[in-house]
């Protein structure tokens, strides 16, 4: 059985439907990159994925388990989430922040074993963050504080990962930074990791699968079914072109008005 | 001086206020990081209200003052939690409620006795044996609510959206911090006075959280500054006959300007 399951589920808000009839697997070596406009529902997935949310209607499925169903599942996600504001003086290092992904699995007042803290120092090697391990988190800057949560999000270690924009409001190096971090993640650990993002190009050559969202629909499959300029122009209301050069691969967005690239 | 503490009733008013002094940096710890620190002024003056109430019907006014701030607090988390509000609104709509509530009834009660004073500026030495007894046993309850639940809170403080995803109930908890401190604030009003509450809830967690470089060790070194304010504040309001409540906040506030001084 795959590891995610989600069968003709509608996920939404108790008002307000979302998407309709979502189907999809994940397995335990897919990347999956979920995309489309803002507004399309994406974190709403997510949260839905983490149990945060309940499903409307449909049959969901996460490692086996039925998400409505008594689950430990939520603490088997590693999960780094979209915005981060935190006060410059909050009172936490960069480990205390990494070794806090265990406390899910801990009893109240049990002592943190010594195998989380040498994970939390290891994970924190994985992302090169190790010298910082002492710093206040509030005073990283953004690309380090997202890296600082990937760390976090990898103790246990979790049976999946799943990310919501990890690159949004960091600069240009960070970003890359991140990205390979998510990508080495994936590969050390060996879990399916579940990527939010607005920026797919980075991700193309090792992503298996695509979620396009997009004001009720979706589009679920390989590069080859859902990365298709006619479904990416239906579902961004723009020119969208799909590039295969000297084997990369990108996806361009065209400003139609103007005529020229954006 | 010392021939003083030989009164019991100078004895239980040190016991009050050492306990409201780490009681409400306790609370405020939490509050302060949680973006909530408007919290422990708002529940003071929804408390007057009770006290005005009960002066108005002749009852005990800490009765009325628990009532009404923890069905406030209850209340207050309904109405954000539950039905949508916002939550500096929503406390900003109950603060000037039973604030005009408490100015109606002691306007119908036509007096203001010196034990409403009391209420208002502190006056450790009026606290009985319940009051006093009260107070120790919600703050007992509260440390063994923080040290036992100490990792949730700090996930929670942290980023609520994490603890969600860890599977932490963040509204229960919210419900249980909003309860523990309108206790925390009416118990100690006797003591240190509502006007003042406010202040030891926010100054020494201020100032802890200047100088502390992990979550246990600023609420740990905020309690410490509480109690340390609340100790030498009453020393100095028996020695220079002043108000016992501003004289903690004047020693916590220069402990808070020399924090300064160091750094993390």
């Amino acid at each position: 059985m795959p590891e995610i399951v989600f069968h003709k589920v509608t996920i939404g808000y108790p008002y307000y439907v979302v998407t309709e009839d979502l189907t999809f697997t994940v397995d335990k070596d897919d990347f999956l990159i979920v995309f489309g406009p803002n507004g399309a529902g994406k974190t709403t997935l997510a949260k839905t994925l983490l149990g945060i949310l309940k499903p409307i209607k449909g049959d969901t499925y996460i490692f086996g388990c039925p998400v409505s169903g008594v689950c430990p599942h939520k603490k088997m996600i590693g999960y780094v989430p979209q915005v981060y504001n935190l006060d410059k003086d909050f009172p936490a290092t960069l480990y205390d922040v990494v070794i806090s992904g265990c406390y899910p699995l801990l009893k109240p007042l049990q002592k943190v074993p010594q195998l989380f803290k040498e994970q939390a120092v290891e994970n924190l090697r994985t992302v090169g963050l190790i010298d910082f391990k002492d710093r206040p988190f509030a005073q990283l800057s953004g690309g380090q504080q997202k890296r600082g949560l990937i760390a976090r999000a990898l103790m246990g270690p979790p049976k999946a990962l799943l990310l919501d924009e990890p690159t949004s409001g960091v600069d240009m190096v960070s970003e890359m930074q991140v990205n390979e971090v998510i990508v080495k993640a994936h590969r050390i650990f060996q879990i399916p990791v579940i990527l939010i993002t607005h920026d797919v190009n980075p991700y193309l050559d090792v992503a298996t699968k695509f979620i396009l969202m997009g004001y009720g629909k979706y589009f679920f499959g390989s590069f080859e079914e859902v990365m298709r300029p006619e479904v990416l122009s239906e579902v961004y209301q723009t020119k969208v072109d799909v590039i295969n050069e000297k084997g990369s691969r990108f996806i361009n967005v065209r400003d139609f008005h103007h005529d020229r690239n954006v | 001086m010392i021939e003083m503490f030989r009164l019991s009733v100078i004895q239980r008013a040190f016991i009050a206020i050492l306990i409201a002094g780490a009681f409400l940096p306790l609370a405020g710890s939490i509050s302060l990081l949680s973006g909530m620190s408007f919290l422990a002024a708002g529940f003071a003056h929804i408390a007057f209200a009770g006290v005005a109430l009960g002066y108005l019907f002749r009852f005990d006014p800490l009765i009325g003052a628990l009532t009404i701030t923890v069905v406030s607090a209850y209340s207050l988390w309904y109405l954000s939690e539950k039905r949508g509000g916002k939550y500096e609104q929503t406390l900003s709509i109950l603060f000037s409620f039973f604030m005009a509530l408490a100015i109606l009834f002691f306007g119908l009660t036509r007096t203001y006795t010196s034990d409403a004073m009391s209420y208002l500026f502190g006056s450790p030495l009026m606290a009985n044996v319940v009051d006093v007894t009260l107070l120790v046993v919600a703050f007992l309850l509260y440390i063994l609510f923080v040290i036992y639940y100490q990792r949730e809170l700090f996930q929670i403080v942290f980023s609520t959206e994490l603890s969600l995803a860890s599977g932490i109930d963040v509204s229960r908890f919210r419900l249980l911090f909003f309860i523990f401190t309108a206790l925390a604030v009416v118990l100690s009003m006797k003591s240190v006075g509502a006007l003042v509450v406010y202040g030891l809830m926010v100054i020494p967690p201020a100032l802890s959280q200047r100088i502390s470089k992990h979550f246990n060790q600023m609420v740990f070194i905020s309690v410490i500054f509480g109690i340390m304010s609340s100790f030498l504040g009453y020393i100095l309001s028996l020695a220079i006959d002043v108000p016992v409540g501003a004289a903690v906040v004047v020693i916590a506030t220069i402990f808070y300007l020399l924090s300064f001084i160091f750094k993390k």
